[in-house]
C-alpha cells in the first residue's frame, strides 16, 4: 500500500507489526496501536517499542493526533506512523503531530494525486508561539549591521546546535575570526560573539551556539527556523587566525565545547594547511553528543573538493568526554600534562620550537593551558606581534 | 486592539489559497462531499436550507471599523445587502455561494480576519466580555488572553478533529457579561491574595440538548501555565470524549461521566508531563507573546475633556434621547465617557441582522466618535465601547438616520433569537418571527420600560443557540406532528452564577406564544413587591406556581392543556 | 388519502451555489418543484439517491410532497420553507 513521508512518496518497508493485544510488552516489537487506547496504556510501554502503528478508521477521529504527539512527548524516537484513512489536508498536521509517515489504501491513492501528499514547509501559529521573534514585528536594523537569512539549523544535543546563514556581500573575515550576532527582536538587540565555523571562502557563514534557557540571545536563538532573519554586525575579528602565529610543523587547536567554531574554519583554510603540516584538532566535550559537531566537521573536511586531500593526510581529531563515559575520558589539561594525548597520538609532547597551540573554550579551560604553555616556554601572539600560542578571549561558552 | 502582523497575514493568505484550491479540488471531483465537509467547515462554510452559509469569526467580538466596512461590502457583493451578527460573537452571510468563497476569505484577510474554525470539531472563535476594556468592573483586559487563545488553537495540528465542537469564553470583570459557565471551557481572570492575575478555569458547561453549568477545574492557575493547562484539558477530551453518539460527544458529558475529581486528576497528571515534556510551549515565551498581545490593547489616548454641558443640556431637552440614555448607555471606567450599546433590536426587525448601510453608519461613528473600536455582543447588539459623554447627542442623532436608535437595551423586545427554521438546516421551528410578533406587541416603550429587566431568548432547536435555557423567560420552538411548537422555561440567569430555567409545561403553538408571554408579565407586574423587583428576582422569590397558574389558565389555549 | 401513500421527490443542493433543486424526469436537477420528478418506490428512491451523490449537488435525499394541488407542493415547514424562501422579510 501507497506509504507517503515528508520527502514524498516511498516503497512499503516490510515491517511485521503485532496487534498491540496480542503483544506481549516484553519483547521489544513493532505494535499496531488501535486508537482507541488511551495515551495513558502505551506511554509507559514505549521504550519496549521499536515502531508503531496508529489505524484511523476514519479521517475525522482526531484521537490519532493525541496519540502520536503524546507518545513523541515522552520521549518515544522510533518509526510512527499512520495508517487508513486520511487525507492529504491532513498531511502536514500528522507530520507536525510527530509522524513519521502515512500509509493509505490503494482506492484513496487512486483518487488523491501522489504530489498532493506533500508536506508544506509552513511556520504553523505553534512555531509563531515558540519562535525567536513570535512578534514577527519588524525592527529596524541597526546602523552597521546587516540582517541575514538562516539556511539551515541543527540540533546536536538539548544544550547544543549549529546553524547557517547567508553571507552578506562585502562581508570579510579571516578564518577563524568571530563575528557579533543578534536577532531582529528589539529596538536594542542583544549581540553576542560567535566564532564563524565556517572558512574564509563559503558562500555562507556558519555558527556553533549553546543552548541557554534564560540566556538573552540563546533562549531565542535556540528557536530559529530556515528562513529566520539573524542580524550579523560588519566587522569581524578575533586573534585566532593564521596570521597571529610564527610558522611552524604543527598547529594544536585546542577546543572544548562550541570553541571548535573557529578551528572548524580553519582546517577548511587551504593556507592552514601550507603553513603547518599536521593539524591536531582537539575537543573535550561533558557529553558524547557535544562531541558530534566535531566528529561531523572533521568527516565533512576529509572529503572538502577544496582541502580534502591535505585534509586526509595532514588533520587529526582527538575527541575526548569530561562527564559522560567514553572509551576516550579526561580533561584537555589533564591528558596534555599526563602526556596521555601524546601517547595515545603516537608523538612527542610540546616544544615551542616545533608546536604552535591555539586555545578556544571556557574561562577556567583557557586559563590553565595558557599556564602550561607559559610554563613550557610559549610566547603569546597578537596581531602586533606573532607568537607561538593564541587565545580567543572574546569566547565564552 | 490587535493588528495582524506579518505572520498573521501571511498565516490567513495563505489559508485563502489552501481554501481555493481546496474548492477547486472539490468541483474536479478529488474530494468527495464527505471529504471536502470538514474542509469547508474549518472555513465557516455551512449549507443552510436555501444556501450556503459563511460565518466569520469577529474574535473576541472585536472590530475597527475598516474591518466593519468590510463586513458591508460582503454583504453587499456577494450576499443580500445583510449580515446577522449571531450569539457567539460571529456574523453569518446568508447567500454566499461555494465557488464565490474563495474571494470573500480573500477579502477577509485584507482587513485581518477570517472565518477559520467557525464550525467544525475543533476549537471555536474565542469570545470574550463585550465591555472589555471599557467596563468600570474590570480586574483585567480579557481581551488579550482571548487573542493568545486565538493564536494557540488556531491550525492546532492535534485538536482539528475533536469528538465535538469546542467553545472558550473569557472574562476579566467578576460581573459575568460572557456566560462563562456555559462554555466547554470558561475562563475568569481573577487575583489570588498575593495580587496576582491569573485564571479560574470552568469546564465542563454548556447548553444544547443536554444543559450543564460548568466546574471549577482550577480555582487558580498562574498566567504562565495557561497554554500548557488548555492542552492537557484538550488532550484528556481528544482522547477519552464519546466518539459514538455526537449527542453525547462534548466534554461536559465526558467530565459528567468521568466525575470532576477523576477528569481533574488526568487532567492535572497531563498537565504535569507536559510542563516537563520538550514539546511545551515555554513559559518564558508565553510571557513575551502575552505582553507583546497585551500592547495591542493599551487602552486609547482618552479625551479628558470635562465639560459636559451639551451632553446634559440634551438629555434636559430631549425626552427620547433622555429614554435611549437610560438604556443604551452604560458607565465607562473613564467617567467623561461611557459605553453605547446600538440595538439591532428594532421593532419587528430580525434580531441581530444588519444591513451595509447600518453597518456603514456605525463604522464611520467608531471612527468619528468612538476611537476605531467596535465590538459585538453574545446578545446580539453592537457597541461602541469608547464615547466621550459630550459626543453622545451627535452619536445619538446619527443613529437616528439608520433606524438604529431603539432604546431597549435589556428590556422585553432586546430579544435574543437564532436564524431559526427561516434559514437554519438543524431548526426545527421558527425563530425570528416569533422575536418579531413579541417585540412588536411590546413595542410601547413606557410598557416595557415599566415591564423593567427582562431577558428572552428563542432557540429554534435543541441546539439552543439562543441560550434560552439561561433566559428570564426562554423559549424553544420544536416540532409536534407538522406542527411548531414553543415551550417556555423560567427562571433562567446568564450572569455569573449561571442558573438554567425549569420547563413551564406543555408548548403553544406560535399564534398562543404572545398572549401566553403576555400572561407571565401580567402575573409578574400583579405579584412584584416594588417595581425594582424584576421579573427574575420575583420568579426567585415566588418560585413557578404562580407564572404556571397563569400561563395555564382555563383561558388559555386549548392545545396547551391537552398535550 | 390513499393517493397519497407514496409520493417523494429528490431534493438536494447545487454544489456550486447551495441552490435548492429537485430531481427532474430528465435526470436534471431544476429549481421549480413543479417539474420534479415524482418517484414510485424506495428502490427508485436509493438508486436515484445513490447516484446523485456522484452528481453537482450535495446532500441530495427523498421528501414527502403533495400532488393534490395538483401541482406537486412541499409538505411540512422545512420543505415548504425551503421551497418558499425565509418567511420573514430581511432587512
Amino acid at each position: 500500500m501507497p506509504l507517503f513521508t515528508k520527502n514524498g512518496k516511498t516503497d512499503d518497508k516490510d515491517i511485521d507489526y503485532v496487534a498491540f493485544d496480542n503483544w506481549d510488552q516484553t519483547e521489544p516489537a513493532a505494535v499496531d496501536v488501535p486508537i482507541d487506547v488511551l495515551p495513558e496504556n502505551i506511554v509507559p510501554l514505549i521504550a519496549n517499542i521499536q515502531s508503531i502503528k496508529i489505524e484511523f478508521p476514519t479521517f475525522s477521529d482526531g484521537r490519532g493526533f493525541t496519540l502520536a504527539r503524546s507518545i513523541r512527548d515522552n520521549g518515544y524516537t522510533g518509526n510512527l506512523r499512520a495508517s487508513g484513512h486520511l487525507i492529504t489536508e491532513q498531511f502536514s498536521q500528522a507530520i507536525d503531530c510527530g509522524f513519521d509517515e502515512i500509509q493509505i489504501d490503494e482506492q484513496l491513492a487512486a483518487r488523491q494525486a501522489a504530489n498532493d501528499w506533500s508536506y508544506v514547509e509552513r511556520r504553523t501559529y505553534r512555531d509563531k508561539l515558540r519562535s525567536s521573534n513570535p512578534s514577527g514585528k519588524f525592527f529596524p536594523v541597526p546602523d552597521g549591521v546587516w540582517s541575514e537569512t538562516v539556511t539551515a539549523v541543527q540540533h546536536f544535543s538539548d544544550n547544543l546546535f549549529r546553524f547557517r546563514i547567508t553571507r552578506p556581500d562585502g562581508f570579510r573575515f579571516r578564518s577563524g575570526e568571530f563575528a557579533m550576532i543578534g536577532l531582529p527582536n528589539a529596538e536594542n538587540p542583544v549581540f553576542r560573539a560567535y566564532s564563524i565555523a565556517s572558512p574564509a571562502w563559503d558562500e555562507e557563514l556558519e555558527f556553533y551556539s549553546i543552548k541557554v534557557p534564560n540566556g538573552p540571545l540563546t533562549q531565542f536563538l535556540q528557536r530559529i527556523k530556515p528562513g529566520d532573519q539573524v542580524l550579523i554586525k560588519r566587522k569581524a575579528t578575533g586573534t585566532l587566525v593564521n596570521d597571529v602565529l610564527l610558522p611552524g610543523s604543527r598547529l594544536w587547536m585546542l577546543s572544548t565545547g562550541t570553541g571548535i567554531a573557529p578551528f572548524a574554519s580553519l582546517i577548511r583554510d587551504p593556507e592552514t594547511y601550507e603553513k603547518f603540516e599536521n593539524l591536531y584538532l582537539v575537543h573535550t566535550a561533558r557529553t558524547h553528543d557535544e562531541l558530534q559537531c566535531g566528529y561531523d566537521i572533521t568527516e565533512k573536511t576529509r572529503i572538502d573538493p577544496l582541502v580534502g586531500e591535505h585534509a586526509a593526510k595532514q588533520m587529526i581529531h582527538y575527541a575526548s568526554t569530561t562527564r559522560e563515559t567514553s572509551k576516550q575520558m579526561g580533561r584537555i589539561t589533564t591528558l596534555i600534562e599526563n602526556g596521555k594525548i601524546f601517547s595515545d597520538l603516537g608523538v612527542s609532547g610540546l616544544s615551542p620550537e616545533t608546536d604552535r597551540i591555539m586555545i578556544c573554550g571556557s574561562i577556567q579551560m583557557i586559563k590553565d593551558l595558557k599556564d602550561i604553555c607559559i610554563k613550557n616556554g610559549f610566547t603569546e601572539g597578537s596581531h602586533r606581534e606573532a607568537g607561538t600560542f593564541a587565545v580567543e578571549r572574546a569566547f565564552a561558552g | 486592539m490587535y493588528q495582524y502582523d506579518d505572520f498573521d497575514s501571511a498565516y490567513v493568505a495563505e489559508r485563502v489559497n489552501t481554501f481555493r484550491h481546496q474548492v477547486e479540488k472539490r468541483l474536479d471531483g478529488r474530494l468527495t462531499e464527505e471529504e471536502f465537509k470538514p474542509l469547508r467547515l474549518q472555513n465557516g462554510l455551512y449549507l443552510q436550507l436555501h444556501a450556503y452559509m459563511l460565518r466569520v469569526a469577529i474574535p473576541y467580538g472585536s472590530l475597527n471599523s475598516q474591518q466593519m466596512r468590510a463586513l458591508a461590502h460582503i454583504a453587499e457583493r456577494w450576499d443580500r445587502g445583510y449580515g446577522h451578527f449571531t450569539t457567539r460573537q460571529n456574523i453569518q452571510f446568508n447567500w454566499v455561494k461555494l465557488v464565490e468563497t474563495p474571494d470573500i476569505l480573500k477579502a477577509l484577510s485584507d482587513v485581518g480576519m477570517h472565518a477559520i474554525q467557525t464550525s467544525g470539531n475543533c476549537i471555536r472563535n474565542v469570545t470574550a466580555d463585550h465591555f472589555s476594556g471599557a467596563a468600570s468592573d474590570e480586574i483585567a483586559d480579557p481581551r488579550p488572553v482571548a487573542e493568545f487563545l486565538r493564536q494557540w488553537s488556531t491550525d492546532h495540528p492535534e485538536f482539528l478533529y475533536l469528538p465535538r465542537k469546542f467553545k472558550i469564553a473569557v472574562t476579566g470583570s467578576s460581573n459575568d457579561r460572557a456566560v462563562t459557565k456555559a462554555h466547554d471551557i470558561g475562563l475568569r481572570i481573577i487575583k489570588n491574595k498575593s495580587d496576582e492575575i491569573g485564571y479560574e478555569v470552568i469546564v465542563g458547561g454548556g447548553l444544547g440538548r443536554t444543559p450543564v453549568v460548568g466546574t471549577v477545574i482550577r480555582e487558580f492557575l498562574p498566567q504562565v501555565h495557561l497554554l500548557n493547562y488548555m492542552e492537557a484539558i484538550l488532550r484528556v477530551y481528544n482522547a477519552e470524549g464519546r466518539r459514538d453518539n455526537k449527542y453525547k460527544a462534548r466534554i461536559k458529558i465526558l467530565v459528567r461521566e468521568l466525575g470532576i475529581e477523576r477528569f481533574r486528576d488526568k487532567v492535572e497528571s497531563e498537565f504535569e508531563r507536559l510542563n516537563d515534556s520538550a514539546d511545551k510551549l515555554e513559559s518564558i515565551n508565553e510571557k513575551t507573546e502575552r505582553e507583546r498581545i497585551s500592547e495591542f490593547f493599551e487602552p486609547p489616548q482618552f479625551d479628558t475633556d470635562t465639560d459636559l454641558f451639551e451632553f446634559e443640556a440634551a438629555r434636559r431637552n430631549n425626552p427620547f434621547f433622555r429614554e435611549w440614555v437610560k438604556t443604551n448607555v452604560h458607565n465607562h471606567k473613564q467617567s467623561e465617557h461611557a459605553i453605547v450599546t446600538i440595538s439591532l433590536k428594532a421593532t419587528g426587525a430580525i434580531p441581530g441582522d444588519a444591513s451595509s448601510d447600518q453597518m456603514r453608519a456605525i463604522a464611520d461613528l467608531a471612527e468619528t466618535y468612538g476611537y476605531d473600536d467596535i465590538r459585538v455582543s453574545h446578545e446580539q447588539n453592537i457597541i461602541l465601547p469608547h464615547v466621550h459623554k459630550r459626543n453622545l447627542p451627535s452619536v445619538y442623532a446619527e443613529l437616528r438616520k439608520h433606524k438604529l436608535q431603539t432604546a431597549n437595551v435589556g428590556l422585553i423586545s432586546d430579544i435574543i433569537a437564532c436564524p431559526g427554521l427561516d434559514y437554519c438546516a438543524l431548526a426545527t421551528a421558527r425563530s425570528i418571527p416569533i422575536a418579531q410578533k413579541i417585540s412588536t406587541h411590546f413595542s410601547d416603550s413606557a410598557y416595557a420600560k415599566a415591564i423593567g429587566e427582562m431577558k428572552i431568548k428563542i432557540s429554534g432547536c435543541i441546539n439552543s443557540c439562543a441560550h434560552h435555557h439561561v433566559a428570564h423567560i426562554g423559549i424553544l420552538g420544536l416540532e409536534k406532528g407538522g406542527v411548531e411548537s414553543y415551550q417556555i422555561t423560567l427562571g433562567g440567569d446568564h450572569r455569573e452564577n449561571l442558573r438554567l430555567g425549569d420547563r413551564a409545561g406543555p408548548g403553544f403553538s406560535a399564534d398562543e406564544i404572545v398572549p401566553a408571554i403576555e400572561r407571565l408579565i401580567d402575573a409578574y407586574l400583579g405579584l412584584r413587591l416594588d417595581p425594582q423587583e424584576t421579573f427574575l428576582t420575583a420568579y426567585q422569590r415566588v418560585g413557578m406556581a404562580p407564572f404556571k397558574a397563569a400561563l395555564y389558565t382555563e383561558q388559555g389555549p386549548k392545545q396547551a392543556l391537552a398535550s | 388519502m390513499t393517493k397519497q401513500s407514496f409520493s417523494k421527490i429528490i431534493t438536494a443542493n447545487l454544489l456550486h451555489t447551495g441552490d435548492v433543486v429537485y430531481l427532474d424526469q430528465e435526470s436534471n436537477w431544476v429549481h421549480q418543484i413543479e417539474k420534479a420528478l415524482v418517484v414510485s418506490s424506495e428502490e427508485q428512491i436509493d438508486s436515484l439517491v445513490g447516484a446523485a451523490q456522484q452528481s453537482e449537488v450535495i446532500d441530495p435525499y427523498a421528501i414527502d410532497v403533495s400532488t393534490e394541488n395538483p401541482e406537486i407542493s412541499a409538505i411540512g415547514n422545512r420543505e415548504k420553507i425551503r421551497q418558499q424562501g425565509p418567511s420573514v422579510i430581511a432587512i
